[in-house]
């Protein structure tokens, strides 16, 4: 009986050796010398391949990998034409689809990015949302995104994208570490990109896909770099619907990319996606761009490939920067500059749950611009020994000096406006002043409803310290020439005095919540009327109250400028000038340590100056008033927005040039001052009390 | 008109005209759904076995289904998957201008990591076209094997065979695949 070759074959698989197989096959083919030989061969081959390295030796032992290739994006080739486009070179491949540079030959002629999108997405959906959302998409007008140009629908079935096309494009990771960039052009980087992000939020547009390879650079290195950000809109456009969602929930799909998804994105609480997703993942950037890592790629609840669905996966906050072993791609980075500030940035941008986040992305890029600045950052919380110390940095030198009073002078330091010192009702205690300072910074960062509201604090904060820091030098300079004196040497009595003078100098504010100002245009502006009247204890209908203005009578000069509106003698007044204080010496010395400090031509120098000029007058020193008053009028001049204040120290100057007789001066000093109230606004809050002050000037 | 796998299967079984074509159709579908959505995670690697399972799950399919009907479903998807493989190798190949290279069958010749070629794929296509012709039951088991990821063992299981005949026959059709490949010219 005749056999077949596969049973023949099959039959010398029986046998071990490839001898006793082939003779097998003599035995069974029975002088069929032909089939002996072809199922020879076959046996031969069969030896061979099970020899040959097992898994790969040909295209039958690599089905897996055969499958890779029928699910591969690349059926189309440079070439092929998507509607009105053709293909020129594949540029990325994602998530999502592939990305092709492309041709548009009409109606005008440029090129394009075309995304492919994968098979299996619903084009309906995604053409009709696309339809929906087109308008908004191309109100999307920022130099940094990319615009999706248009929508359709391959013959295959499959959606795809026209989009603007970014010529040479590298990822933002990328371009860092080719240009070795440093630390702090990474973070100016950072802040660009924020920008853009910042803008389509303002916009209503959330990205939800934030990833390097979808914040772009031109690959050769630029003076200012200028990212753009591809793919704006297009997760809302391709996310599957609600129905669908909770089948991918199964199926263990998501949108996006794992490593830089949100929690509550991977999580899929869809209805928890908003814009601190996109700060969430700007995070992941920004730890990227520090590290060399995303933050959660080593984590020890789970590996970020299967993990990241999973609930325990979140349950850790990632390490932060300074703690990872930084990779080849930030060697240009300085590790040891992580630590404490970027640290603290990067984890609150990272911050499991949104609240907890850096609200919007201004925030975040704001933090980071502080962060380039020296200033402060809002990451660090709310403390005050962070504050301090921050600041103290930044002022070394001050440093010593102050840090020996520092307590004192947070009492003490508080510099007057001249509202202030119409409002003020009796001379507050230090320790009073202290806690109101403490109660006004927490205020405040309960507040904290608005970005701008954190910008202004840590303005303030920064004004009260470099006040501070004045006050300390001026504090040290004055001690150094007060206890190297030999006259006063061991006097127990004018180290007294000294320190009275000191506590009650009219440079100090009596009112707390205007320490925050140095300039009484922030104040008005951060605070309501209603609440700066009730603060400033002043009655809206008391017409007294609205006159901003000391009563120049020289029984009140001579007594102190801190009366009270009614004109009734205040308890807390300043005491008389006595022989010998020490006082204006220390006042010139606050004065310039105050220039040095915040900058000789700041609105709050021309506020110390005025209030400076208030108080000579009210020592009878009119020479020395008219000279601060003229400095105060010079840097008042040098903004448009401070006009009221400049007709405001002009009117104390017509005064001061009053006493002295000088009435020509005077009248011209007047004269300037009536044409400026004329540019006013007719019903403002400066221009009453200014108006009646300079009656009642021109009057006398 | 079917309404499940079970009824598409039943159909097929009973020899229905066109109901086979109606299958490949179906699980056709089904496969390149399933084949998209696997793409979108990240770092995932396609594996024929639980391509061909999911589809089987998702149509419906159980464990209370006949074998016989199983053995239809399967082969209707090894059958689905090599056309759609053999499609894409097309189209790839119609890109590269020129048609097909020169002919590559080696033994060891790329690395583990590298996709395998079109024209390789569509090498094992001919060959395995002109193999059914010969020997229809084997290339059933080749299909099975290669397109549809199952067992030997899943493979004996449907098809009734012993284990070691169906190790037999895929170590003959391999061995006859390649010799056909060689060869040819």
């Amino acid at each position: 009986m005749h056999k077949t070759d596969d049973e023949i074959f099959c039959f010398a698989l029986e046998f071990d050796s490839p001898e006793q197989q082939d003779q097998s096959v003599e035995s069974a083919c029975q002088g069929d010398t032909e089939q002996a030989t072809r199922v020879r061969k076959l046996l031969r081959i069969h030896r061979r391949m099970q020899q040959a390295d097992r898994g790969d030796s040909s295209v039958l032992d690599r089905a897996e990998l055969v499958f890779q290739t029928f699910a591969s994006n690349d059926e189309l080739q440079p070439g092929a034409r998507v509607g009105a486009y053709e293909l020129i070179e594949k540029i990325g491949e994602g998530g999502v689809g592939v990305v092709f540079r492309a041709e548009q030959r009409e109606p005008i002629e440029r090129d394009v990015a075309i995304k492919l999108l994968k098979p299996g997405m619903d084009s309906q959906r995604i053409l009709a949302r696309f339809a929906l959302e087109r308008q908004v998409l191309q109100q999307l007008e920022h130099p940094g995104i990319t615009r999706i140009l248009d929508a359709g629908v391959q013959e295959n079935g499959r959606p795809y994208f026209a989009m603007e096309l970014v010529r040479d494009a590298t990822t933002i990771t990328d371009y860092a570490a080719r240009f070795e960039l440093s630390l702090q052009q990474r973070i100016r980087l950072m802040i660009a990109v924020c920008e853009i992000v910042q803008f389509a939020h303002q916009r209503g547009i959330i990205h939800r896909d934030l990833k390097p390879s979808n914040i772009l650079l031109e690959a050769k290195q630029q003076d200012a770099p200028a990212p753009k950000i591809i793919d704006f809109g297009i997760a809302k456009l391709v996310r599957s619907n609600d129905d669908e969602s909770q089948t991918f929930t199964n199926l263990g799909e998501r949108f996006g990319t794992p490593a830089y998804m949100s929690p509550e994105q991977a999580l899929n609480q869809t209805n928890d996606v908003d814009i601190r997703s996109d700060v969430y993942s700007l995070g992941v950037v920004f730890f990227e761009l520090l590290t060399g890592s995303t933050p959660r790629s080593h984590s020890s609840s789970g590996s970020l490939s299967t993990g990241w669905t999973q609930k325990t996966f979140w349950a850790d906050d990632p390490r932060a920067p300074s703690q990872w072993q930084p990779n080849d791609s930030v060697r240009s980075v300085s590790q040891a500059e992580l630590r404490g500030e970027l640290d603290w940035i990067a984890l609150k941008a990272l911050a499991r749950h949104s609240d907890d986040r850096y609200q919007t992305v201004a925030d975040f890029q704001r933090d980071l611009k502080r962060f380039l600045a020296g200033e402060p950052v809002e990451a660090a919380g709310p403390s005050w020994t962070y504050r301090v110390a921050k600041l103290i940095r930044r002022n070394r030198v001050a440093a010593v000096a102050s840090s020996l009073v520092l307590v004192t002078v947070v009492a003490t330091s508080i510099v007057t406006s001249w509202f202030a010192i119409r409002a003020s009702r009796a001379e507050t205690d230090a320790n009073d002043r202290l806690e109101e300072v403490l109660a006004i910074q927490q205020e405040l960062e309960s507040e904290r409803d608005s970005a701008d509201q954190a910008r202004r604090q840590a303005e303030t904060m920064l004004r009260v310290f470099q006040v501070q820091t004045a006050t300390g030098r001026a504090l040290a300079a004055h001690y150094q020439s007060v206890f190297s004196n030999p006259q006063l040497q061991g006097d127990p009595e004018t180290v007294q005095r000294f320190a009275s003078e000191l506590q009650t100098s009219i440079l100090l504010e009596p009112h707390a919540r205007l320490i925050v100002r140095g300039d009484w245009h922030w104040a008005s502006e951060s605070f309501p009327d209603e609440i700066m009247l009730d603060q400033l204890k002043l009655s809206s209908n008391d017409v007294a109250a609205e006159l901003p203005i000391p009563p120049p009578s020289s029984s009140s000069m001579n007594q102190t400028t801190a009366g009270t509106a009614n004109g009734e003698p205040n308890e807390g007044t300043i005491p008389t000038q006595t022989e010998n204080s020490t006082l204006p010496s220390f006042r010139v010395r606050l004065l310039d340590e105050l220039k040095k400090v915040v900058g000789a031509d700041d609105p709050f120098i021309a506020e110390v100056l005025d209030n400076s000029g208030l108080d000579a007058m009210a020592r009878g020193d009119f020479e020395e008033a008219e000279r601060h008053l003229r400095d105060a009028s010079s840097i008042w001049r040098k903004s448009d927005r401070h006009l009221a204040n400049l007709v405001q120290s002009k009117l104390f100057l017509a005064e001061a040039l009053l006493k002295q007789a000088k009435l020509e001066e005077a009248r011209t000093v007047l004269q300037e001052a009536q044409k400026l109230i004329g540019t006013l606004p007719a019903v403002g809050r400066h221009t009453k009390p200014l108006r009646a002050f300079l009656q009642e000037l021109a009057a006398g | 008109m079917p309404t499940s796998i079970t009824q598409y299967l039943e159909a097929v079984n009973q020899g229905e005209a066109g109901a086979s074509d109606e299958l490949l159709n179906v699980v056709y579908a089904s496969l390149r759904q399933i084949a998209a959505n696997r793409l979108g995670r990240d770092g995932a690697t396609l594996h024929p076995t639980e391509l061909v399972h999911e589809a089987w799950i998702r149509l419906g399919g159980n464990d209370a289904v006949d074998w016989k009907n199983r053995f239809h479903f399967f082969a209707a998807a090894a059958e689905a998957m090599r056309r759609t493989l053999i499609d894409n190798a097309r189209q790839k190949q119609a890109a590269k201008r020129g048609g097909r290279s020169a002919k590559r069958v080696t033994l060891s010749g790329h690395e583990p990591t590298e996709l395998p070629l079109a024209d390789e794929l569509l090498d094992l296509d001919d060959a395995l076209t002109a193999f059914e012709k010969v020997d229809p039951l084997k290339a059933q088991v080749v299909k099975l094997k290669y397109f549809a990821g199952m067992t030997i063992a899943e493979i004996a299981e449907m098809t009734n065979l012993s284990a070691a005949s169906v190790e037999r026959y895929w170590a003959y059709a391999k061995a006859w695949l390649f010799e056909f490949m060689s060869d040819e010219d």
